[in-house]
């Protein structure tokens, strides 16, 4: 998670990413990550309070075939929530 | 038609203009960073572990929160330089860049064969030339340009791996004159 001036968004509970190590995952064995700048459930990422904010997703030594062809990974959703 | 001359001149001196500064950024750009790595390290030829980057990291734009990042500058002005490190469990990399960014090599621990003690390290070898005194089991890797930069990226799979991490392995990233 980056802000607009493409450092890492300050928070108080010191997260930066999710990653394969820190992310509880569904039932089913996808994944959701609440995207806000308030704390909430689950595998919160923090956001910057206000402006701009990007994120990447990273894969490290991916699977042949992400490799072969990386058009072709999917790449997680991205919705829009409602504000609280 | 007076006006004509004077513009085709600007053109062309704002089109020159543009591609010399195009042409020059990499370079300016990393000879800055190159230049605030040595003298954070204690000069070329030694690496440079970085903390695990946090909303106070300001060196570089856009660090991965979850890699440790070791950086050296090489100066193969007097010769070949070493670069060594132990292999770790996770991820790990070590990759070259030269004096204008280009990156011209590049290893990780799946492309690393592990030793007859059977643990994995890597070592190469970055030289202008091939030298004489290649270590056993080396991989030589030609530079092309007398100066640049080897990085390091070890990735934490787990956030109270980290200190081990740090201890074990990124400290012992090392480069050296051979």
């Amino acid at each position: 998670m980056y802000g607009a001036d493409n450092y890492l968004v300050a928070n108080d509970a010191g997260i930066y990413s999710r990653h394969a190590g820190n992310l509880a995952p569904e039932p089913d064995g996808s994944y959701v990550v609440p995207v806000s700048a308030r704390p909430r459930e689950g595998n919160w990422l923090p956001a910057p309070p206000r402006g701009r904010f990007s994120i990447t997703a990273r894969l490290y030594n991916p699977a042949p075939a992400a490799l072969a062809d990386p058009a072709a990974v999917a790449l997680p959703a991205i919705e829009r929530g409602r504000c609280r | 038609m007076r006006l004509l001359r004077p513009a085709v001149l600007f053109v062309a001196l704002a089109a020159a203009t543009h591609v010399a500064i195009v042409a020059a950024l990499p370079w300016l750009i990393n000879a800055y960073v190159m230049h605030r790595v040595a003298t954070l390290a204690g000069g070329t030829n030694r690496p440079l572990a970085a903390p695990r980057p946090d909303a106070a990291a300001r060196g570089v734009v856009r660090p991965s929160p979850d890699l440790l990042y070791t950086a050296c500058v090489f100066d193969l002005a007097r010769g070949p330089v070493r670069v060594t490190a132990p292999v770790q469990d996770s991820y790990v990399s070590v990759s070259g860049f030269a004096a204008d960014t280009r990156n011209f090599f590049a290893l990780n621990d799946t492309q690393v064969v592990p030793g007859p003690d059977g643990q994995k390290r890597f070592d190469v070898v970055i030289a202008r030339q091939p030298p004489e005194n290649l270590p056993p089991g080396a991989i030589l890797v030609i530079a092309p340009s007398t100066r640049g930069l080897v990085l390091f990226r070890s990735l934490i799979t787990r956030d109270a791996d980290a200190p081990r991490l740090a201890r074990d392995f990124q400290s012992r990233q090392a480069c050296a004159p051979l």
